[in-house]
């Protein structure tokens, strides 16, 4: 009650203050007044009365002064003084301000841009209730975590302790058909998804458990998102039974219209952070569109699973639960499954991890870059606050009269040190607001990147609370940390500083010392920004020119899945010899030939391996990969020994293969393995005819995978191929009319024609968002740098120009005014450089795992980032020393 | 006491409290009241006076109000709160105390 009474009497001070202030001088002027009263009435006359209480009652305006103190709020009204004085110096001195308000601006809006999709992909959890207590279930796996089966949902379901719902929801998208270019996707859902997630509908319903139990026969249901509900259908409350059909997608031999039970909240957008999902249905329904059902196959996986931890579980535990069950699952498959099969379930590990963010899968492509550009983006900033400090220290000096007249007159060292750091703050937020502008700039750009070229994929970027809370405290904290040493440093201006420029030579001392320091370690950052950078570069091309053992240039390749058509045996041999005969006759066709995988963009499959006659080695590992004749030749891979298949091996020939030279160097040494038999598990037993030279298969980073080729027309694939087409010329245009000339033989799905090696480039998402965003980083830095060094040479100048103006009249000639500056700048560089080189050889060790094809401590980076600091120094100090030699004696000691 | 004006450090403050317990007042009536019944002894100047009115209006102890007074002029009464009435009664316990003390070591033969 009394603080409160108080605050309101505080508070009416502030913001009445002139009505306070009245009310005292009333109350003294009545006071006064009694005086007077009672003067006259012992017999004074008017005049003497009033002089005497006059006298007695002293300084009115000290009185003033000390009653305001009572009130204690002077703190408020010297900060609202301070602000406004603040606001006039910065007006007086407009580019001293453009120039500290851009660095700042600059460093804030790239550090909010990076914080911007860190917060998307990591900090902002799932608008859903508790997201903290959600983790994803999935198997351990280098790319991320693999899908389970249904049956394996099922049994976790059902027997685990550790979560109190365990969700299930279709890694694959189904899409509905619309008629447009990027139709709605959509997902299966496990009944209790949504329940799990304790969302409640917009309109309608939700999916339940009673959805699971929807037959072959039952009524088709679906729930849609907010977004779809307003972009279809107006947000018409309406839509409840209108229908919506789904079935476009590439496995899809049917389409089938759903009926719309319910509407999902506006904020809810599915599980994956960038991906919005559009619609959703029961996923025991997943078999209506054509497919084979995926509910009972125990190796199928195809489900994301996400559980709500029970409170007295830990990801730990809960994985602990998980993986016992699982093993006894594998267990329970022994009779039904082959020996491979069941060493390769084993195999595999289950992992939990956190889905409070979302689902693990962009948090592990990004989560280590992103922390990476973060940690980079924050040196960015020191070097932009190394500039806002020389460019108060450099005013600073020509304010030194000021603050010693100010010191004279009575203000306190703390008052002047407060008032400075005022005008920092507001530096600071002008910084920050325009550094938000930057920001939304950037973070779309490295969203884009990010969204690699995946029309499906937008990350909610739009700046939410915590990116605004990091950007002002950010740019706050950096302004006012910047001000600090000048404040202090300006705040100690002795009072003969008041004499002139005289004393200023000397207590600039210490000051130039501090600028040319805070230089140097802008050139050390700058060195450890540029090294990352450049050596990102050089990783990519590495990649784009390296020779990988097979030739990208001109090469399309369009899926070919003729399930649809019903073909089989050997007229699904003749449709695919159909295709290739069909495709080789194209204008513009230089070779084509059929491939199950892809290097790199869809390769993978690996199988056991064993040579006839030969101990069995249980855990010999190669890959596999079916292909037709010409593979070799259409992929520019080069044949080392035997010959290539022909269109004499087909179904009813001996199985043959080709294996890589890789393989043959392990399994075969010195022997040549042509003639040779050997079980290639899941393939069977064929004879090697080929060898052919390594190259790269699954990955660009890999090292001589072993692989062997099995002919695609022995066992064909009803699944589908990859035509595989070197064009002549024009590569794209060709594949279009390959693919016309495909759809008129059978009515089987051919897939869109794409680029070899655009795709291949696509998977280098990561890399190309270092080397972008890092390297963007490093111009900046760079750039401050540069301005920083000019800002200190320049001032340098100024400040002499009286010496240099002597030492022209005595005869100095222009060279030898001009050559101090340029070694002056020489050899701050030099500094900065002696320490970032030895630093950047530490940190670039954590760029390790991405770099390919160049060493951390690469000699040629390292020269060439020293190379490009020089000669930007070189640039930076050529206007003030050409300055310094244009200096005319006369001007400048006419100044003196 | 070579002058009678200066108060022990705080004391102000007590006196203040007191007066004004008695019945409400303004400053001016304040200033004499404390004259008065210190005989003369006390003279509480306006320097002191107001900021020391204001500081305890800030903590609570008193509260202001415009009336009108005995000759028809606005003046600003100060009344004690409850919690000034709290904070009286410990000032003085306080001031007996300290006294008491003072006496003893002053008054010892």
């Amino acid at each position: 009650m009394r603080a409160l009474k108080t605050a309101r009497l505080r508070l009416r001070s502030v913001f009445r203050g002139r009505r306070v202030e009245e009310e005292l001088d009333e109350e003294l002027r009545d006071h006064l007044q009694r005086q007077i009263d009672l003067h006259i009435a012992a017999g004074m006359s008017r005049p003497d009365a009033r002089a005497a209480a006059a006298r007695a009652f002293g300084n009115v305006a000290l009185f003033r002064e000390q009653v305001r103190d009572a009130h204690r709020v002077r703190w408020v009204e010297d900060l609202g003084r301070d602000v406004v004085y603040a606001l006039r110096s910065i007006r007086r001195t407009p580019g001293h301000t453009a120039v500290t308000v851009l660095s700042l601006a600059l460093a804030i809006g790239a550090n909010t841009a990076t914080f911007s999709l860190v917060n998307a992909l990591m900090l902002r959890g799932l608008p859903v209730d508790d997201p903290g207590r959600l983790v994803e279930l999935g198997f351990e796996r280098p790319a991320g975590l693999g899908n389970f089966s249904y049956p394996l949902y099922q049994r976790v379901r059902d027997q685990n302790h550790a979560f109190t719902q365990l969700l299930a929801m279709s890694s694959p998208v189904i899409r509905a058909v619309d008629g447009t270019d990027t139709p709605p996707v959509g997902r299966y859902v496990s009944g209790n998804f949504f329940d799990g997630l304790r969302l409640t509908p917009e309109l309608g319903r939700l999916l339940t458990p009673d959805d699971d139990r929807i037959d072959e026969q039952g009524a088709l249901v679906a729930v849609i998102g907010y977004g779809l509900w307003q972009r279809r259908f107006g947000r018409d409350p309406g839509v409840l039974g209108r229908t919506l059909i789904v079935g476009a997608g590439p496995f899809d031999a049917a389409t089938r219209g759903h009926t719309i039970v319910g509407v999902l909240p506006r904020t809810f957008q599915g599980l994956t952070v960038g991906r919005t999902d559009d619609f959703f249905l029961p996923i025991t329904t997943n078999a209506r569109l054509g497919q084979r059902s995926l509910l009972a196959s125990p190796g199928a996986g195809w489900l994301k699973v996400v559980g709500r931890l029970r409170p007295e579980h830990s990801r730990d535990t809960a994985r602990a639960e998980v993986e016992v069950l699982y093993s006894r699952f594998v267990d329970d498959l022994a009779a039904m499954a082959s020996e491979t099969e069941l060493r390769q379930r084993r195999a595999q590990h289950v992992a939990v991890e956190s889905a409070r963010a979302g689902l693990s899968g962009p948090q592990r492509e990004f989560g280590r870059p992103l922390l990476l550009l973060m940690g980079a983006v924050g040196l960015v900033l020191l070097v932009a606050c190394a500039n806002v400090v020389n460019l108060l220290l450099a005013r600073g000096m020509t304010r030194r009269a000021e603050m010693a007249v100010r010191l004279a007159i009575g203000a306190s060292r703390g008052r002047l040190v407060r008032q400075l750091l005022a005008e920092s703050a507001i530096a600071g937020l002008l910084g920050g607001g325009l550094g938000l502008a930057v920001a939304m700039w950037g973070t779309t750009r490295i969203a884009r990147l990010m969204a690699n070229e995946d029309p499906a994929v937008a990350y909610d970027v739009a700046p939410d609370g915590t990116v605004l809370l990091f950007t002002a405290v950010a740019s706050l904290g950096a302004a006012l940390v910047a001000g600090l040493l000048p404040a202090a440093r300006l705040s100690r201006a002795k009072v003969p500083s008041l004499r002139g420029d005289a004393s200023v030579g000397d207590a600039g001392g210490a000051v130039r010392i501090w600028m040319r320091g805070l230089i140097a370690a802008q050139v050390a950052l700058s060195v450890l920004l540029l090294a990352g950078a450049l050596l990102l570069v050089a990783t990519l091309r590495h990649y784009r020119t390296d020779d990988f053992g097979f030739d990208r240039g001109g090469v399309v390749t369009i899926r070919i899945e003729p399930a649809r058509t019903g073909l089989a045996g050997e007229q699904l041999v003749a449709y695919y010899r159909e295709a290739l005969h069909r495709t080789r006759s194209q204008p513009g066709v230089r070779n084509a030939t059929l491939s199950l995988g892809m290097p790199v963009i869809s390769a993978g499959i690996d199988t056991s391996f064993a040579v006839e006659g030969q101990p069995r080695d249980a855990d010999a590992l190669v890959f596999v990969n079916d292909v037709t004749d010409a593979y070799f030749a259409t992929t520019g891979t080069q044949l080392l020994a035997g010959r290539d298949f022909g269109s004499q091996d087909g179904p009813g020939s001996p199985a043959v293969a080709i294996v890589n030279h890789a393989l043959a160097r392990r399994y075969f040494g010195s022997r040549s393995p042509i003639g040779q038999r050997v079980d290639a598990g899941i393939r069977g037993v064929v004879e090697i005819v080929g060898v052919v030279a390594t190259t790269k298969y699954e990955s660009l980073r890999e090292n001589d995978s072993p692989i062997i080729y099995v002919h695609a027309l022995q066992r064909p694939n009803p699944g589908g191929l990859n035509l595989v087409v070197k064009t002549e010329s024009d590569p794209l245009r060709t594949g279009q009319s390959v693919r016309q000339a495909l759809r008129a033989l059978a009515p089987a799905r051919i897939g869109p024609v794409s680029l070899l090696a655009s795709e291949i480039d696509r998977t280098l998402v990561r890399e190309r968002l270092i080397a972008r965003v890092l390297g963007a980083f490093a111009v900046l830095a760079l750039l401050l740098a540069a301005a920083g060094l000019y800002g200190v040479l320049a001032y340098n100048i100024t400040r002499r120009t009286a010496e240099i103006g002597v030492r022209l009249a005595l005869g100095a000639t222009r060279g030898a005014v001009l050559w101090p500056v340029l070694t002056e700048s020489m050899k701050l560089v030099s500094v900065g450089i002696a320490i970032g080189v030895p630093a950047a050889l530490a940190l670039t060790q954590f760029l390790d795992s991405l770099l390919y094809g160049v060493s951390p401590t690469d000699g040629r980076v390292m020269g060439g980032v020293v190379f490009l600091l020089f000669v930007v120094a070189l640039a930076a100090a050529a206007i003030p020393a050409w300055r310094a030699s244009r200096v005319n004696p006369l001007v400048a000691l006419r100044s003196e | 006491m070579s002058k009678p004006t200066d108060l022990v450090q705080g004391t102000l403050d007590l006196l203040i409290l007191k007066v004004i317990g008695l019945e409400p007042m303004h400053g001016w009536a304040i200033a004499q009241r404390i004259s008065q019944m210190s005989t003369d002894v006390l003279q509480v100047g306006q320097g002191s006076l107001y900021p020391a009115l204001h500081k305890l209006e800030q903590q609570g102890w008193i509260e202001a109000e415009w009336r009108d007074s005995e000759n028809n002029r606005r003046a600003k009464y100060y009344t004690l709160t409850r919690e000034g009435r709290r904070a009286l009664k410990q000032e003085a316990a306080q001031w007996e105390r300290l006294s008491k003390a003072i006496s003893l070591i002053v008054n010892h033969a």
